[in-house]
């Protein structure tokens, strides 16, 4: 969950995820280093792990440091995954994703992106970004609607 | 200020959250659909190559930290 949320808030660079897997690695440190602070407040522990999560991420984005990206070895054999026009498709598909939910506010981007990427409850969402259930619903509502006019509206 | 609903099918607000929960679980998305079709894209990209579906779930997390205590 934490890998996924990483990478879909982070994306690619050169066209592997190598920036938003080390970010999450960070993540798993950070919250084993916190652990033993930690006290439960009658919240889940996910809204922990993401808000940690959520820091780190920021963290990234205003570094931004672009360093050298370790390339994968030539394999030696034939690959098995999808061939340059599935992975071109794609690749537009995920980037036009990631372009429309830039243009969202940032706390509904962030909501949308913990409800389905993450795979939280709205509950759980709530607890992270400190919003209760009901608001997250009419929030996310409203950030789905603002994202299917969007599209639309490219798509015509 | 609230509107009083008078439809007798479930509130918008409420099939949008069915939506989140069933694309949240990795479940295909409606092909008329646009924003549920981006956003099931983004998760299925996000799956690939080490970042596939856990098999815990947050309430395992819980369960976990519950049973650390004791």
């Amino acid at each position: 969950m934490v890998v996924r949320y990483c990478r879909a808030r982070l994306g690619r660079v050169s066209g592997q995820y190598h920036i938003a897997d080390d970010v999450a690695q960070e993540v798993c440190i950070a919250v084993l280093s916190a652990l033993p602070r930690y006290r439960d407040m009658g919240r889940p522990f996910a809204s922990f792990v993401f808000g940690i999560a959520s820091h780190k991420v920021a963290d990234a984005l205003r570094s931004s440091v672009r360093s050298a990206v370790p390339t994968q070895d030539l394999p030696d054999g034939p690959d098995d995954g999808p061939g340059p026009e599935e992975t071109v498709v794609r690749y537009i598909e995920v980037e036009h994703a990631r372009r429309l939910l830039a243009r969202l506010p940032e706390n509904q981007r962030e909501l949308l992106l913990l409800r389905v990427v993450s795979g939280l409850s709205a509950e759980e969402t709530g607890n992270v970004l400190g919003m209760s259930p009901g608001a997250v619903r009419v929030a996310q509502h409203r950030a789905l609607a603002r994202l299917r006019q969007m599209a639309e509206l490219e798509s015509a | 200020m609230t509107q009083e609903r008078t439809g007798a099918g479930p509130a918008p607000e409420d099939e949008s959250d069915a939506l989140l929960d069933a694309l949240g679980r990795g479940e295909p998305p409606p092909h008329d659909d646009p924003a549920a079709r981006l956003l099931a894209a983004l998760r299925a990209d996000a799956c690939r190559d080490g970042g596939a579906d856990d098999v815990m779930s947050t309430h395992t997390w819980d369960d976990g930290v519950m049973s650390a205590r004791t």
